[in-house]
């Protein structure tokens, strides 16, 4: 007992720890990291600040010069053009005074109302040493005495509303061009938040490290190595996808979101907005909803069933079947827009060549891409053209993962082939159906180019096609309220998921295995 | 079903698979066809099963000519190697399908698939899917699923590859029995001698794309046609010492001579095999010239026997030899012929003599 005890103790030193190293590495490395990150988003938030700051000032100042003298000038001036003159000249040899002047008060922290009455003060001084006319000079007095203090009141008040005004958002806007920029100073919430989450995450492994042995120590050094290969990948997620998403939930409660980071506050407007509309007026959105499920009904089943049946065919040991597979999947390697456009002349109704088969079989001209009623049906037509090729290569690689030996031993016991089709192909490739519908039904929700490009770029002929993101995109490019875009964004992915959580369910039933 | 086949021809171009191929099969029997990989077994099952076409000759079931029907129209019941049981349907619906494209009505289907069900000893699985079957269970599916039509000919593809070694004497034994008790014509495809030899009543061996004998698993054995049989069935492989054969004496190196008996018309000087069985060799003294003096390299127990390395004319070999004589390695022994078991091929052409 005692000798097995000596002979561990002595073996110990011997063994290597990769995982304490590794452990005290990252200590170190997410310490300086979250500190290095924490650094950057205060400096930002006091940078911004700072700035914020400057133009708050300049702001009042600015307030307070221009307004006082609008204001003196509107109590002294009377139809005289004399006197209006010599206002002006008044005022103007004493502007660049009164502003240093009112500065230096600003920074000194003087109030507004005591800045208002110097600043009134001065002006009158600068006009009334101009006025040689004794007469004219007594007029002008009592004409402005009286006038004073409510000249005061007023002009600090619009000082103080000018100081308003000036928030983080509007001084971003209004930061000249020759300042020296530091971008980083508008994301500085995220900075600190994960310079905050590194500090915490160093702090706890630091508190491990004190806390307990070696042992324990290259244990978690051992749990952090798989935790090293993923951090690449998931600073990559971080700031691509998961940024945006919140970023995005968050703008959708903010009403009247701007470019430039003002919005009128928090709340559900966008939301209100976007599925009530404008009483009186059509609400787009809902009828974009309408249009896509619509769109969604007629292409995702005629698509697939279209699919299964040329991936079928495809897949038989046809002559010239190369051809056939490039004809198929040609769709895919060519643009939508330059496909779209291809489309537009083919739906043309003097010189298309649908309306010229159509006229084989009797039919009239049909003017396919300018009268409302028919639009969908353009729609329709073009989208389950471009949405071929994509189901009908994942169909084929589900028909080709079939074992032949299924076949043979069908055909062996006399199976005939719609027969082998029904029971033997089309369950065995109902895994694949689904993934099919379900990345079908996906994209065609998002269907947006397939109309832009159908109809010039507006949605359909008299605006009677709406999508959901062609509702999104107008929302965001031509009508620029970002946050009823993002409330629509937010409700069309509502409706995807539980599209896709439905079908999901409905499908475990396919499930063979 | 008394199967022939005359002069079967298979091309894939250029490549001849099958060569002129004639055989015929008795009813009732179990037949194995036997052979190496690509030696082109598959090739004639396939076109026993009209899967392939016949290139040039006739296949006849019961006199008559089927070589132009189609699979459906020969009464074929086909086993896979992967069993090929469809994994949507359960065990019953795999079983009745070949009945639901005779469009037989659904109770009689059933009745007979438990029937078969029940000689397969699958009648409490019926209710299965497929992956929930071991494999040895799938394969007992598969076997149902062909013999639930009562074919004429059960073909059976390399059935036992994809089972573990102790499932594979299972399922061997297993086979053997449906076969008997549903008395089908059976073809088995094998690379496996030791399956072929424990299972059959006939075996055919072939060897690229060509017969090379025909007979009972015993006389393959005991009578191999040429150098080929011989050193393809048999575990461990039989041992070949190629040398000179004259004036009755097999000649392997100068110092290392053995008088031979009962091998008449070897014309003198010929470059010969003298293949011998591992259990053909028997420790006994007597005169110098009919004994083959060996050098032990080593000894392998065996249970009651041992298994020895032994070097004759600096040709290694390997000998069952009674565990009674205690060999050591680094010992010389006299060992003797026994008359089973001692062939002597010709080295260019392989024929026997």
């Amino acid at each position: 007992m005692h000798a097995q005890v000596t002979t561990k103790a002595t073996l110990k030193p011997a063994r290597r720890r990769p995982g304490v190293r590794r452990m005290a590495v990252h200590i170190v490395v997410f310490a300086l990291l979250g500190a290095a990150l924490l650094g950057l988003g205060i400096f930002g938030r006091m940078e911004l600040s700072r700035r914020t700051l400057d133009q708050q000032v300049a702001a009042r100042v600015d307030a307070l010069l221009e307004s006082s003298m609008a204001e003196v000038r509107t109590a002294m001036v009377s139809a005289d053009t004399d006197v209006l003159r010599l206002v002006n000249i008044g005022f103007s040899s004493r502007k660049r005074a009164l502003k240093d002047n009112i500065g230096t008060q600003v920074r000194d922290g003087r109030e507004n109302l005591e800045i208002a009455l110097m600043a009134i003060d001065t002006l009158e001084e600068g006009v009334l040493s101009r006025v040689q006319d004794e007469k004219l000079r007594d007029e002008l007095t009592a004409k402005l005495a009286p006038e004073r203090e409510r000249i005061a009141g007023q002009v600090a008040e619009q000082a103080l509303q000018a100081v308003q005004n000036m928030g983080m958002a509007q001084a971003r806007v209004s930061l000249p061009v020759t300042e020296r920029f530091y971008p980083l100073m508008y994301y500085y919430w995220a900075l600190i938040a994960a310079g905050v989450f590194c500090m915490l995450f160093a702090a706890a492994l630091l508190v491990v490290w004190l806390r307990y042995d070696a042992r324990k120590r290259a244990r978690v050094g051992e749990l952090l190595e798989p935790l090293d290969y993923l951090l690449p990948f998931f600073l990559g997620v971080a700031v691509f996808t998961l940024y945006p998403i919140v970023r995005v939930i968050l703008m959708s409660f903010q009403e009247r979101y701007r470019l430039e980071g003002t919005f009128a506050g928090w709340g559900i407007g966008n939301y209100e907005y976007v599925l009530k509309g404008i009483p009186g007026t059509s609400n787009y959105f809902l009828q974009g909803l309408g249009n896509t499920f619509l769109y969604v009904l007629y292409t995702v089943p005629i698509s697939t069933a279209l699919a299964i049946l040329i991936a079928y065919l495809l897949n038989q040991k046809l002559r010239f079947s190369a051809l056939f597979q490039t004809t198929y999947f040609l769709p895919m390697v060519t643009s939508v827009t330059a496909v779209g456009l291809v489309w537009r002349w083919i739906f043309n109704r003097d010189f298309g060549v649908f309306n010229a088969v159509l006229s084989l079989f009797g039919g009239g001209k049909v003017d396919w891409l300018q009268q409302s009623g028919n639009s969908m049906t353009v729609l329709v037509i073009f989208g389950i053209w471009s949405a071929l090729p994509f189901t009908i290569i994942l169909l084929l690689s589900g028909l080709q993962n079939i074992d032949d030996s299924f076949y043979t031993v069908a055909k062996v016991d006399g199976a005939r082939q719609f027969r082998i089709f029904r029971r033997i192909t089309l369950p065995l490739l109902a895994p694949t159906i689904g993934l099919v519908l379900i990345i079908n039904s996906i994209s065609a929700f998002k269907v947006f180019t397939e109309v832009k490009v159908l109809f010039n770029g507006s949605p359909g002929p008299v605006l009677n096609l709406y999508t959901m993101v062609f509702y999104i995109y107008d929302m965001m490019y031509e009508k620029r309220e970002l946050g009823r875009a993002a409330s629509a964004a937010i409700v069309l992915f509502l409706f995807i998921l539980v599209f896709t959580a439905l079908q999901r369910f409905i499908q475990r039933k396919w499930k063979y295995d | 079903m008394r199967v022939v086949m005359e002069h079967l021809t298979k091309k894939f171009g250029q490549f001849i698979a099958v060569k002129d191929f004639g055989v015929v099969l008795e009813d009732g029997e179990l037949v194995c066809l036997l052979g190496p990989s690509g030696c082109g077994k598959s090739t004639v099952l396939n076109m026993l099963a009209g899967i392939l076409p016949v290139t040039g000759g006739r296949i006849l079931f019961d006199g008559e000519d089927v070589t132009e029907l189609a699979p459906e129209q020969r009464g074929i019941g086909l086993v896979f190697q992967n069993y090929a049981l469809y994994p949507h349907m359960t065990v019953m619906q795999n079983i009745t399908f070949p009945l639901e494209i005779q469009r037989i009505p659904k109770d009689e289907r059933e009745t007979r698939a438990e029937d078969i069900a029940r000689l397969v000893h699958m009648e409490g699985m019926l209710g299965r899917k497929p992956k929930q079957l071991s494999g040895g269970q799938q394969q007992r599916v598969a076997i149902a699923r062909a013999l639930v039509k009562k074919p004429r000919l059960l073909l059976l593809d390399e059935p036992l590859s994809n089972l573990d070694a102790r499932l594979r004497l299972e399922m061997r034994e297993e086979i053997r029995r449906i076969q008997q008790e549903t008395n089908v014509t059976t073809i088995f495809v094998t690379h496996d001698q030791e399956e072929a030899m424990s299972i059959s009543d006939q075996i055919v061996l072939m060897k690229d794309g060509v017969l090379q004998q025909h007979a009972q698993p015993q006389a393959l054995y005991n009578e191999p046609l040429n150098q080929f049989v011989a050193d393809f069935l048999g575990n461990p492989p039989i041992n070949n010492f190629p040398g000179v054969y004259r004036d009755g004496y097999f000649e392997a190196a100068p110092n290392a001579r053995l008088k031979l008996q009962g091998f008449v018309g070897v014309p003198d000087g010929t470059k010969v095999n003298l293949s011998i069985r591992s259990e053909s060799f028997v420790v006994e003294e007597g005169p110098a010239q009919d004994r083959m003096t060996c050098r032990v390299d080593s000894v392998y127990q065996m249970g009651k026997e041992e298994m020895a390395l032994l070097t004759f004319g600096g040709i290694p070999f390997r000998a069952y030899i009674s565990a009674d004589f205690g060999l050591k390695k680094e010992d010389a022994v006299h060992l003797a012929l026994k008359n089973r078991g001692v062939f002597m091929f010709d080295l260019q052409s392989g024929e026997r003599y």
